[in-house]
This record gives structure tokens, C-alpha cells and sequence, in this order.
């Protein structure tokens, strides 16, 4: 089921990634790029910072395998996913909530598995690192493509993810 | 760190989906409440 839900989440922020790219008029492998990056940049963010190693996509390759199908499909059929927008919206956002949530019991598995009593500033990176986890590979898109990250004008859906 | 990681991610899919679609000013929520009120 979790697994599940993370595949779906990199196939929703794939679809995302490339749907940009190909609204920019960018060629096949742009848009596979920027899909790929979208969607496996912050899991590669957090296993970084945490020095978890090899990065999560090395280990599965479905995971990129994934990312690479959902931006073929994108580039060869984009009018599909013109039409249903806000289903892909709503997918992204459950993405988004798994990829978190995920994120932060890896992170905190990983730095504080050994600590007998968590504390709240473990709390607090294990969560942080969490949001990394979902908005990552969103502002490496959005830095690539030299807009303002999609985040930071509308952070009510990140925000919501922190605060939880 | 989670008791249940499922109850989890469904709550936080909860809670983002009400933040992106109703809270946020580009929600579905906010579309549809300015075409009733222009129409």
C-alpha cells in the first residue's frame, strides 16, 4: 500500500514536472528531465542531507522508471492531461501527502533510530526533512524553468504538510 | 515515529487536499464560488 502510494506520488509529480516542460515547447528529453527531476529531486534532497545510501530511485529503479514513463506520456499525449487538470491536481496532492509523511519516517528512522527519548528538535528535523521530501523536486522545476517556486506564492498545501 | 503511517498519510492526504482545494486562493473551492457568484 505504501509502496503503491509512492509510485503513484512519482507518477503524479512526473506528470507535473513534464507537463511544465512540454507548456514551455521544450523537446523529448527536456520533458523527461524535468519530469524525473520533479519527481525523485527531493527524495535525493533529503537522502543527502540524511547521508542515506544509494539514493532511494538506485536501490528501486522503478521509481525512475516511473518518472521516465509518465513524461513520455505527457510529451505524447499532453491534451489528455489539459482536459483533466484538476484530477491530476488531486492526484499530486495525495502524492504529495505520501511523500511526505514517508519522508519524515525515513528521516527519523534514519537520524534518531538509536536516541532512547525522541525529542522535539528531532521532531522538528524529522518533519522539515519530510517537507523537503514533498516540495523539493518542485522548486528544483520551478528554478530550472526561472520561475518563482509554485510554493512560495501558494504554500497553503506545504503549510498544511508542516503543521501536521 | 508514527503509531500508524497509513492513518497518517491518509490524514495528512486529508488535510492537504482541504489547504490546496479549499483554504488556497487557486482551489477548486474558490473557482466555483466566484462562477456562482458571476453567474
Amino acid at each position: 500500500m505504501l509502496y503503491f502510494l509512492d509510485l503513484l506520488g512519482t507518477l503524479a509529480f512526473a506528470i507535473t514536472g513534464a507537463y511544465k516542460a512540454k507548456g514551455a515547447h521544450l523537446n523529448l528529453f527536456g520533458v523527461i528531465f524535468l519530469g524525473v527531476i520533479t519527481s525523485i529531486g527531493g527524495g535525493t534532497f533529503r537522502d543527502l542531507i540524511i547521508g542515506r545510501m544509494p539514493l532511494f530511485y538506485l536501490k528501486d529503479p522503478n521509481y525512475l522508471l516511473i518518472a521516465i514513463l509518465g513524461g513520455i506520456i505527457v510529451y505524447s499525449i499532453p491534451v489528455l492531461f489539459k482536459k483533466a487538470y484538476s484530477f491530476f491536481r488531486f492526484v499530486d496532492s495525495l502524492g504529495l501527502a505520501a511523500f511526505v509523511i514517508i519522508g519524515i519516517s525515513i528521516s527519523f528512522s534514519m537520524l534518531f533510530k538509536n536516541n532512547a527519548e525522541p525529542t522535539l528538535t528531532s521532531f522538528m528535523a524529522s518533519v522539515l526533512l519530510g517537507m523537503i521530501t514533498g516540495v523539493g523536486g518542485g522548486v528544483i522545476r520551478d528554478s530550472i524553468m526561472g520561475g518563482v517556486p509554485i510554493m512560495l506564492p501558494q504554500a497553503f498545501g506545504e503549510l498544511a504538510l508542516f503543521t501536521f | 515515529m508514527f503509531i500508524n503511517i497509513t492513518l497518517a498519510i491518509i490524514i495528512s492526504m486529508a488535510v492537504t487536499l482541504i489547504f490546496r482545494e479549499v483554504v488556497s486562493n487557486f482551489g477548486i473551492y474558490r473557482k466555483l464560488v466566484k462562477k456562482r457568484a458571476k453567474s
